[in-house]
C-alpha cells in the first residue's frame, strides 16, 4: 500500500483501484467456479438443475453449451495449426495488423463446423430419446441428506461472520 | 387431413424443439467464448474495461444472428441471451444478471414481431437486447463502484481530489455514453454479421 501511495493521483493509481475492485468481485466467484468444475460432473449438474425445476429449454441448452467448450477449444487449435501450416497466419503481429482477415479465417470456419456439430449432436440426442419423455430417469437422484443441514448451517455462520467482520472494519474506520 | 398436416407444420415452426435447443447451446458456447476472448483482451486496458460490453457486443452479434437464422423459432434470442448472461454471475452481480435476462425477453418480443423471418427485425432485436443488457448489467455496478471507492478512501490513501477524479469514471454520463456506444457497436456488428452470413452461409445453402 506504501507503493500505491507513491503513485499519487495518476492513471496508474486509477487502474490499480479498478483492478482491486474487479479482483474483489471476481476472485471469490473464480474460486467457487474452480471448485465447482473439479467436483461436479455435467450429468450431476443436469440432475441438480432439473431438481430445481428450472425450465428444461434453458437447462438443455446450458448443458450443451458447457459440453461444447472443449470441442471448440480442440477445433480452434486444429484450425490454427492448419492456418500456420499454410502460412495464412503469420504470428500475433500479423494477426493484429489484419483483424478482419483473422476473424474471417478463424471465426467463419469455426461457425460452419459448429453448425455441422450441432446437427450431429441433435441427431445423437434424438436417437437416445431426448424428446420422448418429459422427465427422464436420472442416474443421480438428489435428496437432502443428514449432512446437508450441517453444511447449510456452516455456510450461514460463515456469511454472518463475514458480515460482522465487515461491519467491525467500517466502525473502526468511522471511529478513526 | 391436409389442414391437420398444415397445422402440425405450423406448430413445429413455432415450438422450439430439442434439436433447436442443441443448436442454441452450441452457438451460446461460441458466444461465451467470444465474450471471454474479446472481453479479456479489451479488459487489459482501462478504456477496454469501461467499454467492455460495447466492444464485446460488436463481436458476439454473429453467433446470435446465426442461431436466429438457423433456428428461426420463438425463444431463440431469449435462451441465447439468458445463457450468455450467466457468466455475469462471476462478478457476483445477481441483480444485473436478472435484469439482463429481462432485457433479452424484450429483445425476444421485438424478434417475434417479424416472426424470425425479417432480417431487419433480427438486427433491431439484437441491438435492443444488447443495449438493454449493457444498461441492465452495469446499472448496479456504478453506485457500488462509487460506494467501494468512498469506503476505502483512507485505505487506498486517496486525496479528495483523487477520489473525485476516480468517481468521475463511475459517473452517470459515462454510464449513458457506454449504453449509447453499445447501441452503435451492436448495430454495426449486426449489420456486418448479416453481410458475412450472406457471403458465407447463405451462398453455401447452410441457412
Amino acid at each position: 500500500m506504501a507503493q500505491a501511495e507513491n503513485l499519487g493521483n495518476t492513471t496508474a493509481m486509477l487502474a490499480l483501484v479498478m483492478l482491486s475492485y474487479m479482483a474483489q468481485k471476481v476472485v471469490p466467484m473464480a474460486l467457487l467456479g474452480a471448485f465447482f468444475s473439479r467436483t461436479t460432473t455435467l450429468p450431476g449438474l443436469f440432475a441438480a438443475l432439473d431438481a430445481f425445476r428450472l425450465p428444461p429449454q434453458v437447462v438443455l441448452a446450458l448443458m450443451v453449451a458447457a459440453r461444447f467448450f472443449p470441442t471448440i477449444k480442440k477445433d480452434a487449435a486444429d484450425l490454427v495449426d492448419s492456418l500456420r501450416n499454410r502460412r495464412a497466419l503469420r504470428g500475433v503481429r500479423g494477426a493484429l495488423r489484419r483483424p478482419g482477415r483473422l476473424f474471417e479465417y478463424v471465426a467463419i470456419p469455426l461457425l460452419m463446423r459448429s453448425m455441422r456439430v450441432s446437427d450431429e449432436l441433435a441427431a445423437s440426442a434424438l436417437t437416445r430419446g431426448l424428446e420422448r419423455c418429459r422427465r427422464p430417469t436420472s442416474l443421480y437422484p438428489l435428496n437432502l441428506g443428514a449432512q446437508d443441514p450441517l453444511v447449510a448451517l456452516a455456510a450461514l455462520l460463515a456469511t454472518a461472520g463475514l458480515l460482522c467482520s465487515q461491519c467491525l472494519i467500517c466502525a473502526l474506520y468511522d471511529h478513526r | 387431413m391436409i389442414r391437420k398436416e398444415g397445422t402440425l407444420k405450423e406448430k413445429s415452426l413455432k415450438t422450439i424443439s430439442a434439436r433447436d435447443l442443441v443448436a442454441i447451446g452450441v452457438f451460446a458456447a461460441l458466444s461465451i467464448l467470444i465474450f471471454f476472448v474479446v472481453g479479456g483482451l479489451a479488459g487489459l486496458t482501462l478504456v477496454g474495461t469501461v467499454a467492455n460490453i460495447p466492444i464485446v457486443s460488436f463481436f458476439t452479434s454473429i453467433a446470435y444472428l446465426l442461431s436466429a437464422a438457423k433456428v428461426k423459432k420463438r425463444g431463440t434470442l431469449f435462451v441465447m441471451g439468458a445463457i450468455n448472461a450467466l457468466p455475469g454471475l462471476m462478478a457476483a452481480n445477481v441483480v444485473g444478471v436478472v435484469l439482463c435476462i429481462l432485457s433479452w425477453a424484450i429483445a425476444e418480443v421485438v424478434a417475434s414481431v417479424g416472426g424470425y423471418e425479417r432480417k431487419r427485425t433480427l438486427v433491431a432485436a439484437y441491438t435492443v437486447g444488447s443495449t438493454l443488457q449493457s444498461a441492465a448489467y452495469t446499472l448496479p455496478i456504478y453506485p457500488a463502484g462509487a460506494q467501494y471507492l468512498t469506503e476505502r478512501k483512507e485505505l487506498l490513501h486517496l486525496s479528495d481530489e483523487a477520489l473525485a477524479q476516480y468517481l468521475a469514471a463511475f459517473s452517470w454520463p459515462v454510464f449513458r455514453a457506454m449504453v449509447a456506444l453499445t447501441a452503435v457497436t451492436s448495430l454495426l456488428g449486426a449489420l456486418l454479421s448479416l453481410r458475412l452470413l450472406k457471403r458465407h452461409f447463405e451462398k453455401a445453402g447452410l441457412i
